[in-house]
């Protein structure tokens, strides 16, 4: 090795002797633009890191498709602000304000990375108002009435408002992840965006992997969703769109009261629905103070890690009434009192039947407006409740598998055995929501830790909701079908399953997320894992006979 | 104790420096986990002082001179020499440092449409190399190789990446 462009090289590959190392400390004070040259060529090598790094994640992600996994990132900061001015008033208040900015600084270092593609705040757009969100790792806080702080901004949940200097407003609901490249043009990775332009920003574009949108002077909402198929509906005015990708086709000028849904795989597109109201186009003039305000972390303790399932002696009437199921051996836990946020729970089964009944203490009850046609598989979003069930006995517990994103955010690859156990189809997500525009049960199915082969409202299933008299509560009850949770066999007494649930809670109009609450759950997992990513983190449902269980202190599950 | 709106301001200024804060660290401390402590105890450090920043001087810049200090104790620390550089050429380095990477910066959505672009087989040796931090030992053991081969590879690499960086933000600049 000798000349300067090996020594570079050596450097950025840690491969250099002592001798070299010396020989570069040389030629580097031989002249200053020897240092320029081997600073521009570190600086090149970070940024190949980051993109590498950002570059690896996406294509994984890309390879496990998952469509149901609510929350693609792992960390996330609420983006509100500490009520510091109390905490400042007085000496004892400072000092425990700057110990925690330490701490918090310290999170920050971690949580401030930006994407490679995003460092640094977007001076030409502007946070508008937020509701709700939460930001992901890799995006820093979203303020109102400052920059936006990175140029890929990662959104777990909420929505946000943004404003770029040429007047185009776009309004960004999560889960979703969204690039701005430049005033004109915007890249929308996944999620759904609204976006308003005005006369003078003609031309401004809008990509997702599937199509190219060019506005014409128009509103129009875009929802890119699994495997990157957008849909697009025009609110006014007209828009010209294209496939991208493999399957580019033909520009086609779209019309405003129209819906377009285009994929990555066909250069066609197809019509699809306009239902305006899948979208949020302007956030609610009045803020309701008490609902509004964002939920809790995404992170809770358990109070529950194992629920008795018993078997029926006699059959059940699935009609949103509680009264004739056995609360022997039901849970309860509360998220939040002050609000009357608490899920009662308990679950039975038969022959051909697993039955969950749930009575969940939520301020705005069954007002859920996604729609199970087109986005069943965010029906979270709008409040419900998820269960997550390893189906197969012979899987014991815990249960082994992990989603992609577990494997991403540690940087570990997977071998075939672990690829295998994530994508076994006796590990079943549902969702479970009501859709109150039609007034129907919902139910979402996916498999495995990578939601392979998803279902709505598949044939099957009964199910039926009450909302409470004092309008603060619902109560819901599902029969599902063993064969609809592709269980090899019924459970006999005595085995257990894995088994988690999560309830989840929106604003008053039923669109954002407010917050979740995780109940059955491994207490010896980590707290901070989803159980959507790691199935090792679900409680246990231990099977019995009814007439063989004596009711006990703890009411059949073992509180932590 | 900083006021609330001090804060706010740091924290803004920090989450524009920082990318080229970690990335300095890592460039001269070649030790992912070490360079992660560094940036950490930067940040720390950063904060406690942020009332002697002089505002007039860039915020990257003051940033990168503390995490200068942070990476000098950490090789007397350490008895170790990650930077042949003595004091004045890492002074250099890091002012050169601190000119360059906001124009850098810019470099990174056109990177990402160059590895895109990529053929599979170079883009896992990236993937080796960058994601997996494997070094060239390491990566030439998987591909059946030499080590020196697995150099050359990755040198040449890097150029086609830059010059298809250069190609692309020239064709940018005239599409804008």
């Amino acid at each position: 090795m000798s000349d300067s462009k090996d020594l570079i090289a050596g450097y950025l590959d840690d491969s250099l002797t002592e001798e070299e190392r010396q020989k570069l400390a040389v030629w580097l004070k031989a002249h200053p633009d020897n240092l320029r040259r081997f600073v521009e060529a570190n600086l090149f090598n970070e940024n190949l890191r980051a993109a590498v790094s950002s570059h690896c994640q996406r294509e994984a992600m890309e390879a496990f498709s998952p469509n149901l996994g609510i929350l693609p990132w792992l960390k996330v900061r609420l983006a509100t602000r500490m009520p510091l001015r109390g905490l400042l008033a007085s000496p004892a208040g400072m000092a425990v304000a700057a110990a925690l900015a330490l701490v918090a600084l310290v999170l920050l270092v971690d949580l401030l990375r930006p994407s490679a593609s995003g460092s640094g705040a977007v001076s030409w757009a502007r946070v508008v108002q937020t509701r709700s969100t939460q930001v992901s790792a890799s995006t820093p806080s979203l303020q109102a009435d400052r920059p936006v702080p990175a140029r890929r901004i990662g959104l777990l949940a909420g929505a946000v408002e943004l404003s770029l200097h040429n007047g185009v407003t776009i309004v960004f609901e999560g889960p979703g992840d969204l690039e701005l490249v430049t005033p004109m043009r915007v890249l929308l990775h996944s999620g759904q965006a609204v976006v308003r332009v005005p006369g003078n920003a003609t031309g401004f574009q809008l990509e997702t992997t599937a199509a190219q949108i060019v506005d014409l002077g128009t509103e129009f909402g875009v929802k890119c969703g699994p495997g990157g198929a957008s849909e697009i509906l025009v609110f006014d005015g007209k828009v010209v769109a294209s496939a991208s990708g493999k399957g580019a086709g033909f520009p086609l000028q779209l019309a405003a009261g129209t819906g377009t849904r285009f994929t990555s795989d066909q250069p066609n597109p197809t019509q699809i629905a306009y239902r305006p109201e899948r979208f949020v186009r302007r956030f609610p003039a009045d803020k309701p103070v008490e609902l509004d305000e964002p939920g809790s972390a995404l992170f809770n303790t358990a109070r529950y890690e194992e629920v008795v399932v018993s078997r029926l002696e006699r059959s059940l009437t699935i009609d949103g009434d509680l009264s004739d199921w056995s609360d022997v051996h039901s849970f309860r836990t509360v998220r939040n009192e002050r609000r009357g946020e608490f899920i009662e729970g308990r679950m039975h089964y038969d022959e051909e039947f697993l039955y969950l009944g749930a009575h969940i203490g939520d301020p705005a009850p069954m007002r859920n407006v996604v729609d199970p046609a087109t986005d069943g598989e965010v029906g979270w979003r709008g409040g419900g409740l998820q269960m997550r069930i390893a189906t197969d006995p012979a899987l014991g517990w815990p249960v082994e598998g992990n989603a992609a994103e577990y494997y991403l955010m540690r940087r570990m690859t997977t071998d075939a055995a672990q690829v295998a156990k994530a994508t076994n189809s006796h590990l079943v997500h549902l969702t479970m929501w009501h859709h109150a525009p039609s007034a129907q049960p919902c139910l979402h199915l996916a498999f495995g830790m990578d939601f392979h082969s998803s279902k709505v409202n598949p044939p099957g299933y009964r199910a039926a909701y009450r909302k409470d008299a004092h309008g603060r509560g619902y109560t819901m009850e599902y029969a599902l079908p063993w064969s609809l949770l592709n269980a090899p066999r019924v459970p006999h007494p005595g085995e257990t399953l894995a088994i988690s649930w999560t309830a989840h809670w929106s604003d008053q109009g039923g669109r954002l997320w407010r917050g979740q609450w995780v109940e059955i759950r491994n207490a010896t997992e980590p707290r901070r894992i989803h159980t959507w990513e790691r199935a090792a983190t679900w409680g246990r449902a231990v099977f019995r006979r009814v007439s063989a269980e004596a009711p006990c202190s703890s009411r059949g599950v073992r509180p932590r | 104790m900083l006021s609330e709106n001090e804060q706010e301001r740091f924290l803004r200024l920090w989450a524009d420096a920082q990318p080229a804060v970690a990335a300095f660290v890592h460039a001269v401390v070649r030790d992912s986990a070490a360079a992660k402590d560094l940036l950490q105890e930067t940040a720390m450090v950063v904060f406690r002082r942020f009332a002697d920043y002089d505002s007039e001087r860039p915020f990257v810049a003051w940033a990168l001179g503390v995490a200068k200090l942070q990476v000098l104790g950490f090789r007397r620390d350490e008895a170790r020499s990650p930077v042949t550089f003595d004091t004045e050429l890492f002074n250099q380095f890091t002012a050169s440092w601190a000119e360059q990477a906001p124009a850098v910066s810019q470099q990174s959505v056109a990177l990402e449409l160059c590895l895109e672009r990529m053929a599979a087989r170079p883009r896992q040796i990236l993937r080796w190399r960058y994601f997996e931090d494997l070094k060239s030992e390491e990566i030439a053991s998987r591909l059946g190789s030499k080590s020196a081969a697995v150099r050359v590879t990755l040198q040449r690499l890097r150029e086609q990446l830059r010059a298809c960086v250069e190609k692309q933000m020239r064709l940018e600049r005239r599409a804008w």
